[in-house]
Order: C-alpha cells, then structure tokens, then sequence
C-alpha cells in the first residue's frame, strides 16, 4: 500500500502544547456544518438560484419591463392576409382568379415574439412576458402566504394537539384524519363552482376568489404539520430538558414557544420549502382549469388554460404557453431541491 | 387480525361519515340560485326544463324552493285553474331565517344519507342516469390507465431506486436524483401538453386524443393495437410524474435499510455483496413497497383527473370534473364518497399489507 | 469574542481545504479497495508461525469534514493460535474500528485503511480460478494454508475470509439480526454458503447442533423470527451463527455490552465453554476489565488509537506499567475498599482524533508525567519477552522495540 501522505492543509496545528488534547481542535461551528452540508449539494445551490431569479422576475422584472403592463392589450393593430383561389370556365376557357382579403385588426394578438414583444403576444393580444412576470406574482404569492398560514395553523393545532394530550389530542386528530380523507382538488373544484355563484351573487370580488380559495386550501390542508408537530412534541416532552423546564416552574406558554417550537423548527422549516412547491402546483391546476384568478388578471397556470380550447395555439404557438409552464416547473423544482437539501443539511443522521 | 380489521372499519365509517357530512356543507355553500343559474343555462340550450322537473331537483337533494320557483308553480296553478292547491304553496312561501336554513341542510343531509344507506346516490344532473352507474360506466377505462401505469412505475422506480442507493454519492445516483425530483416537480397539465404537442401533433406518431378511432370500426387484434396507440402518451405521462417518488422511496428506504446492523452481519457471514443486497437487504426494502403497492390499489379506480382531461379520454376523472365545472351536486357528492372511501380502503389495505410481510408487526 | 471564535471554530477556507483534500483521499482509497488485483498481491507470510492474526501498524482513518479522524493510528498486535486476546479501552479508543479493519467492515468512503498490514493464516479448501472448491479423486475436499495480508485484500476476495475463516458477534444483539429471516434461515445459510456441496437438510441438522451448542433448544426457536427472541437469545443466536462455519478466529466486539448483568455472566460462560470445545482464537474486544481477566490470555490495551500496553493476562494484571493501565485498574470498584475512599479516576477526557500532538496522548492526564513526555511518543518498550508498553518512564528498562 502507498505510503501514508496527508497533505499539511489536512491536519491543523497545534494552538500550543498547553491546551487539553480534548479542547486543542478546532470544529464547524453548527451554523457552519448546517452551511456546508447545505451547500455540499449542486442541486441545493441550482434550487437556490431558481428561487431566487423567479422572485426577481417577478418582482423586479417589472420595474425594468415597463413597455407593456398585465391588462394592457397591443392596440397596434393587426392585418391579416386571407387568400383564396377561384376557377371558373368560361367557353371552355379556364379563368383562375387569386382573392386576397386584407383584414385589419385592432388587437395585435398572437404576434411573433420580436424586439416589441419579446415572447410574442397571446390570444387576447396581452404581451406574454409581462403577464409572466404580474402572473408570477399571483402564483407566488398565493403558495408562499397559503403555506404559512398552513404552517401557522398547523403548528398551533399540533402544539395543542401534543402538548395537552387527552381529549384535546383526541378531537384534534379525529378532525386530521377526516381532513385526510378529503380529495384535495375535487374539494377546491367544488368550492370554486361555489365561488361562481358568490361572484353572480356579488358576495365575493371577482379578484379575491383565489385568495378565499387558497385559504380554503389551508384550512383542508394543515393537518400534516399539525401531526408533525404532535409527534415532535410528543418525543420532545419525554426528554429531560422538558423535565427540567418543569421543575424550573416555567409557564405553559413559555415552555411550547421557547422550547418546544425551536426543536420542531427544522422539520418544519423542510416541510414548508417542500409544501411550497406542491401549494404551486395546486395553484397551477386551479387556475389552469380556469377556477383560479380570472380575466383579466392572470397566474401562469391560467396562461396555459387557452390551450384547453384552442389547439392551434397549442401546435402552433408555444411561445404563447410553454414560457408559464417553464417556470411552474423551474419554480416547484427549485423549492423541492431547496427543501431536499434543507433536510440532509438539518438532518443530524445525514452523514457522509 | 379479523377483530382489528372490524374495528378498523368500524372506525372507517365513523371517517366517513364526518368526511361526508363536511362535503355536503361544501356543496350546500353553494348558493340556491345557482342550481336556479344551470336551469336557466338548461333553458337556453334549447330543451326547456319542465317546472315539475325542477323540483324534483330540488327534492332529490334536499334544498328548499327558491320563491321564484314556487312563485311560478303558483302562477301556473292558477293558469291550469287547480286554485285548491294554490294556499298550500303559499304556506312554503318565506321562512328564510337562519335556523330554519340550517335544519334544511341537516334535514337535506340524513335524506342524502338515508339514500347512500339504501345503495342509492341519485341521479346526475348532468348526464340524466344514476350516479353509481355512471361511475361504474367509467370507472374501468381510468383503471386500464392507473393500473398499467402503475405496473410500470414499479417496474422501473425499484430497480432505479435500489442501484441509486447501492451507488451513494455516484454519478448514477446524482442522475436518479434529479430524475425523482424532475418527477416530482412537473406539473400533470403542462408535461401531459408538451407531450401531446411533441408526440403526436409535431411528429403524429400517436392520436392526440380519445380511446379509439371513432372514425374506423376495429375489432380484435386490431382494436387492441388502437388501444395502445391512443394510451401510449397518457400512460407515459402518468408514469413519468409518478414514478419520481417512488423512485425516492426505494433510495431512502434502501439507505436506511444498508446501513442498518443486520446487514453488517450479513456481510460478515461472508455473502457476497450481491447476495447481501438481493436477498437480506432487498427483502426489507420491500416491506414499505409492498405496504405502499396496497395502500394504492383502490386508489387506481379513482381516475387521473388532469391527464384524462388533457387526453380528453372518457375516464371518470374527466367525468367528474365536467360534473364538478358544472355543479352536478348529486355526481360530485357520488364521486367524493367514492374517493374517500377508496382512500379509507387504501390506508386499511396497507395496514393489512404490513402485518402480512413484516412479522414483526402484529394488528391488533 | 471574535477572536475566540475564529480560535474555536474552523474557518470558511480551512473547510475547503479539508473537504478538497479528503475527496482526493478516499478516491484513491476506494480505488484501491475495489482494484482487480492478482492473488499473489495480497499473499504474505506471518512473522511468527505461532501466530494466526498479525496486526501490524495499522492505520484507520475516517475523513470527515471536521478533518482526519485518526481513529486508529499505528496498532500492532498478534492473536496466536488458540489463544484468547482481550483488547481493551476506553470508548472511542478505536479497539473496535481494529476489529471491524480485520473484518474490512470499515463504512466507505469516509473510514479507509490507509496504512499497514493485517496477515492471517487462513486454512481453506482448495479452490479452482472460479472460487469452487475442488475435490480430489476420492471425493474429499482438501485444505490449504495461505497467508493473507486482509489490509490489501481488494474487497470483493474479501469473502474468502469474512464468516468461513473469521467469524464476528457484535455489540448490539437486537438489530444484528435480519427482521425478516428466520433463525433457522439465518444459520443455514452460513453452512450452505461455507461447506462445500451441503444440502439443506445437511444444514438444518449443522444449525440445530450449533444452537444446542449454545444453550438453545433448536425446536423453538428454529423457525422463530429474531424479533420473538429475548436479547440473550439473540446473542446466543449470533454466537451459533459465527460458530457454524466452524472459523479459525473469532472476533467477539463488546458481546455482552448491551445486555444485563445476569445475562451478560451467562453469555460470557458460554463462551469461556465455547474457547475450550473449538479449535481456534478468540479476539475479545470490551471496556471491562472483568471480563478481560475472567477470559483472556493475552490483553492488548487501547488508549486513542494507540496501542499503550500489551503482555499476558497476569502481566498487565499483576505488574501493569503504563500509567494509563494503572489508572485504569485502580478505578475499578472493589468490594475491599474502606467506605470513605473515594473511588480513583482518572482525570480529563480522552484526547479529541482529529488532531493529535506528537508528544504523548496520555501527558496531561498523566500523575507520572516528566519533562520527557513533552518530547515525541514514546516507542514501544519492552520489559518482558510478552510484556511491552508504551512509556517514557521504562525507557531505560529494556531497548525499544
């Protein structure tokens, strides 16, 4: 075998001779350990610059983009050219006559994408890189304050839940287990058809029913923190540092928000970067089948709800759809690679 | 075993019965006049929807009659001279206090019930015949899909996840890995789409839509291969989103599975590593698989709801979510009863599942 | 403060520098392990032909992000012929991670054998290019002696050693059996992966013998799974198990740790019958001193991936020299002891492996500790034909060896 040859950047010198052998090394601080491990992964850092550029198109794009707005339609005009051929016999003499139809348009719809539109225009003539960036904002949005107030929720119910055990637990994870078996999208169609008929009946502004919908989403949806938390805590309260703040006469409050919360953080922290990308993917759905924000607001599922309708633009103009659906797939990607590498990061069992 | 399988669906219906009782309240949210909305949309798409017919959609699910309603059931008493009649619709007039809308949608609620006790789920609005049978009319397409689908993704997932976990930190497991969460991370819609436009628009190797060709008439071998044509990009969607968790499963399952003490022994022993990954550590890692595979089976009944729509294929995801677009109460209370009971059915399957391959659980 | 931090913790461009420079190791490590490599590559010779395990400056290394942990650095020590060594030390002293070297169990990429031979007599069949033992004309399968050096072995020949020639029972009864096995499929298989041309009747008849050898009627437990067996069962199990293949040496790491008191006597009985019905060596690695001068023939003592002290049984227990050994048998309790002494010990940790001085590990815990012990480690003295130790002070006695 070869000769034992560690390079000198391997070990590190001694302080002095005067330290205890057990003291004399030098570790990662956590926050260090918590970094690298972190960052160890490419696919962590990839997710991390995806989150990041998104929130940056869609909240500073604008600021820069300002050619075209989201309800601002291309009234340049728009002429279209229709030819048809005709042949007639006259005397045995055959006559072929071009007709060209010159129609002009007020919208500019469904342009090329060039210097003036970038990714061309849509059906309805609204510049589609613009309305990437305002319907990204919506899609956002939504998934970021739906998960937090899932996690919210979900942590108040699992804390309660866990921590008065007895029947408080019990009602609590009856009500989890029948909200488990409530099928998601079906629910959020049903409310959403509920919704049309609030929106007919001026109950409800036309804007705000994918934020009441998303709410909803929350209020099926919070009980896989809620029995996250439980179990955490359930654990937790068996160890002694639990004991401790009891003998130490600490207060109820006092001992869930300061001793108990700050160890199921990590969990949740990886549970919520993962939530986000499965929260734009219902956001998504919704709104692909139109039961999202409406006309003439957008979200980028939306964006690519013409295409149920209209297969033209399906073969015929990607630029018209695949930009929104890019960037679901860019967006739910990168917050499930953050969130995957968040978990090995937190993960103390994760060693390598 | 039997007596936890009792309580266990004992315990099952009680679910059930709160997860029916929550979607009745949802669909009861939606407002009266909206039923009144899809009769008048009834009207304008030329059939004109009888007043006795509208009633009886009011009856089958327990609303109350809107005044308008009984208004022009009033109005037409007294066109038709039947006035004996007139003062008892009257009497139903008003009555709209908050208590008494309550006690109709609780009454609503036992009446449904009593039906679903009696086998009967009504009947759709929509399509005009019973729910049960509509689902049971479209329930096997979706279960061709689901099922050859799922063959698949076990097919390739298992072996895809075990290499990658055999092969830590490799450039194999790096490609897995981003595989699962490509998988995990596409939207159904937009990748079914893409698909669709590839595949068969651009390069027209496969019909973009539907079951078969309803311009030809097959039969037999050549039915079959129409069939596989129209299928082939549907079930390639579904498989490529699904098989990314999965794939996830196995890798971690294997992980934990690998560096647990057991299999140390095993090597020890002086197996091979083949050996020592096929057999000891491969059994274990399919505890889970197989509890899984059990907990998904009745759920392969429940329809893909966005790949059937896109592929516009005559599931009953896409039946229901027509039903639901629309707000045929009767099919979507049908079809959501359906799902959970599927769902409670699963969890109950992979429970049983657990017991059968691990003997270290018992259920009691 | 901030100065204290940057003291304590290890900077930005330190952690590079680790991590770049580990991945570099054990990719040359691992790609060493997994090398084609020609018998004649790992063949050896022992030193001694008394000896049936040669342990020589062995050095296991784990390379974790915080640095080289130096888990074992240079050991060396022999198991002669059926003898029992008792290997003994603190926690995390690397007696362990020796054993598991043997065994080449080390957990890649981090832990690697860097350096350092490990030979064993190995006695096995005769065996074609394939693997397959042969048969000689009469139908019998003949032995061989062959002299392996384990350290260089590439891993997959290891199983020419691992179970048939070198058994283990480890430290944790409880998960060291496949949950999904029965015992009964879990003993057959050693003897129909290590006798050649068994049958499985052959095998269930071996088994049975093997757990009535260790106190088990075979009946009940036989077609048992593990999780139905109590933990002195389980390693009563592990025992038969490694008894089966009938093997040379016997690596028992901590067997009786993780039970109770009564079971621990009883499982120790069994194996001080054990030691005296098998042809071959025990390697016995624990922290208690007890059972070490209950068993053992020989102790080798363990202090921070060193060897510190090694002689006969009534050497280190009669006449220990290291200041360590002596601590080590002073913090013993005893029932002869006046109520109002208070128990010795020692004071201080164990050094931290990451980062060891040159000078030796044990100094500032040391009573005896001179000026010399500042210099560099103290070599290995000699101070009876089987006695050595590691220590400035009998520096005089005897010449280094």
């Amino acid at each position: 075998m070869d000769e034992l040859e560690l390079k000198e950047n391997n070990t590190q010198e001694i302080v002095d001779t005067e330290t205890p052998l057990d003291k004399n090394v030098r570790l990662m601080s956590p926050n260090q350990m918590l970094v690298r491990r972190f960052f160890r992964s490419k696919l962590s850092i990839l997710g991390l610059i995806m989150v990041v550029g998104l929130f940056l198109f869609c909240f500073l794009g604008p600021v820069f983009y300002t050619q075209w707005g989201e309800t601002q339609l291309d009234k340049s005009g728009k002429t279209e050219y229709a030819t048809s051929v005709h042949t007639y016999t006259v005397d045995g003499v055959e006559y072929t006559i071009h007709q060209t139809t010159e129609t002009h348009l007020i919208d500019n719809f469904l342009a090329e994408p060039s210097t003036v539109h970038p990714l061309g225009t849509d059906d309805q003539g609204y510049d589609v890189l613009a309305r990437l960036m305002y319907g990204g904002r919506v899609s956002l949005l939504v998934s970021f304050m739906t998960v937090i107030l899932m996690t919210i929720f979900g942590v108040i119910m699992g804390g309660l839940s866990g921590y008065f055990g007895g029947w408080v637990d019990n009602i609590i994870m009856r009500v989890c287990d029948v909200l488990m078996c409530l099928p998601g999208v079906p629910i959020l169609l049903i409310l959403s058809s509920a919704m049309d008929g609030w929106v007919a009946l001026d109950l409800v502004e036309e804007e705000m029913r994918i934020y009441i919908l998303m709410f909803f989403l929350t209020v099926i949806s919070w009980s896989g923190t809620a029995r996250l938390v439980r179990g955490q805590i359930l654990s937790l309260r068996e160890q002694e540092f639990m004991t401790a703040a009891e003998a130490m006469g600490y207060s109820t409050a006092r001992k869930i928000f300061k001793h108990l919360i700050p160890n199921v953080m990590p969990q949740l922290i990886v549970q919520m970067s993962l939530s986000l990308g499965s929260m734009i993917l219902y956001e998504a759905t919704l709104s692909y089948l139109n039961m999202g924000i409406k006309a003439p607001y957008t979200a980028w599922g939306s964006m690519i709800n013409i295409i149920t309708t209209n297969q033209d633009i399906l073969q015929n103009y990607p630029n018209v759809w695949v930009p929104a659906g890019v960037c679901i797939v860019i967006a739910v990607l990168g917050f499930n690679f953050v969130g995957d590498g968040l978990r090995d990061a937190l993960d103390p069992k994760a060693r390598r | 075993m039997l007596k936890y399988i009792l309580k266990r669906i004992g315990y099952s219906i009680l679910v059930l019965l709160g997860v029916s009782l929550i979607m009745y309240f949802l669909v009861r949210l939606m407002p009266v006049d909206y039923i009144q909305s899809k009769i008048d949309q009834m009207n304008q798409g030329g059939a004109t929807v009888q007043l006795d017919t509208q009633f009886a959609m009011y009856d089958t699910y327990g609303l109350e009659y809107p005044d308008k309603l009984i208004e022009a059931k009033i109005d037409d008493l007294i066109e038709k001279g039947q006035l004996d009649e007139v003062a008892q619709w009257e009497a139903m007039l008003g009555g709209d206090s908050g208590w008494a809308q309550a006690e109709k949608i609780f009454k609503g609620y036992f009446t449904w019930l009593g039906n679903l006790l009696r086998l009967d789920l009504g009947v759709s609005f929509k399509y005009g015949v019973p729910v049960a049978d509509k689902i049971a009319q479209h329930m096997g397409t979706s279960f061709m899909i689901a099922l050859i689908a799922t063959i698949f993704e076990f097919m390739i997932a298992i072996p895809l996840g075990i290499t990658a976990a055999t092969h830590q930190y490799s450039i194999r497991d790096y490609v897995v890995t981003v595989l699962v969460m490509v998988g995990i991370s596409l939207p159904s819609f937009f990748f079914g789409n893409v698909l669709k436009n590839w595949l068969s628009l651009q390069l027209g190797w496969f019909p973009p839509q539907g079951l078969v060709d309803a311009t030809m008439s097959y039969s037999g071998a050549a039915l079959l291969l129409d069939y596989v044509r129209h299928l082939f990009i549907p079930i390639l969607t579904v498989v490529i989103l699904s098989i990314g968790a999965r794939m996830r499963m196995t890798r971690t399952n294997m992980l934990e599975v690998l560096n647990s003490d057991y299999i140390r022994t095993a090597r020890a022993k002086g197996l091979k590593e083949s050996v020592v990954i096929n057999k000891h550590a491969f059994r274990n890692t399919l505890i889970p698989l197989v509890t899984s595979l059990a907990g998904l089976l009745p759920s392969l009944f429940s329809g893909a709801i966005i790949t059937e729509q896109v592929f516009d294929l005559p599931g009953i995801g896409n039946v229901a979510l027509v039903a639901m677009q629309i707000g045929d109460i009767p099919f979507i209370m049908g079809y959501n009863m359906f799902l959970a009971v599927l769902s409670v059915i699963g969890v109950l399957c992979a429970d049983v599942m657990y017991a059968v391959v691990d003997p270290r659980v018992k259920l009691e | 403060m901030a100065k204290e931090k940057t003291k304590n913790y290890l900077s930005g461009k330190e952690i590079r520098a680790i991590s770049k420079a580990n991945a570099k190791e054990m990719k040359r490590l691992e790609a060493y392990k997994n090398r084609k490599a020609d018998e004649s590559e790992f063949l050896s010779a022992m030193k001694d032909d008394e000896n049936i395990l040669e342990i020589e400056d062995l050095h296991t290394f784990f390379f974790t992000e915080q640095g080289v942990v130096k888990a074992v650095n240079g050991v060396s020590y022999n198991v002669p012929k059926n003898a029992v060594v008792g290997v003994v030390g603190e926690s995390g002293c690397g007696k362990s991670v020796t054993s598991m070297s043997v065994m080449r169990l080390i957990q890649g990429p981090t832990g690697q054998i860097v350096d350092g031979s490990i030979r064993f007599k190995s006695s096995d069949y005769k065996r074609d290019k394939k693997g397959n033992p042969v048969a000689n004309a009469n139908g019998e399968f003949e032995t061989e002696e062959k002299v392996y050096d384990i350290a260089k072995m590439p891993i997959h020949e290891i199983h020419r050693i691992r179970g048939k020639q070198i058994a283990m029972i480890f430290q944790e009864p409880m998960t060291s059996l496949n949950p999904v096995f029965t015992i009964g499929q879990q003993l057959d298989e050693v003897t129909l992966l290590h006798v050649p041309g068994a049958t499985k009747e052959m095998a269930k008849a071996k088994s049975e013998d093997m757990l009535r050898l260790v106190g088990i009627i075979p009946e009940n437990v036989y077609g048992a799974f593990p999780h139905e067996l109590s933990g002195g069962m389980r390693q009563r199990v592990m025992i038969a198990m490694a008894l089966a293949a009938e093997p040379r040496l016997i690596i028992a790491d901590e067997p009786t740790t993780a039970l109770d008191v009564t079971i621990q006597a009883q499982i120790l009985d069994l194996l001080q019958d054990i030691k005296n019905k098998i042809d071959g060596s025990i390697l016995l690695i624990t922290h208690d001193l007890g059972v070490i001068a209950e068993m053992a023939d020989y102790v080798v003592v363990m202090y921070a991936g060193k060897v510190i002290e090694k002689g006969t049984v009534f050497e280190i227990f009669q006449d220990p020299r290291h200041p360590y050994t002596i601590g080590l048998q002073k913090s013993k309790p005893t029932m002869t002891l006046d109520d109002n002494t208070e128990l010795y010990n020692i004071p201080g940790n164990v050094p931290n492996p990451i980062n060891m001085p040159s000078h030796c590990y044990f100094k500032e815990r040391c009573a005896k500790c001179t000026a010399k012990c500042s210099g560099e480690y103290p070599g290995m003295v000699q101070v009876s034909p089987t006695h050595f130790v590691a220590c400035h002070l009998y520096d005089e006695e005897s010449n280094n060896v």
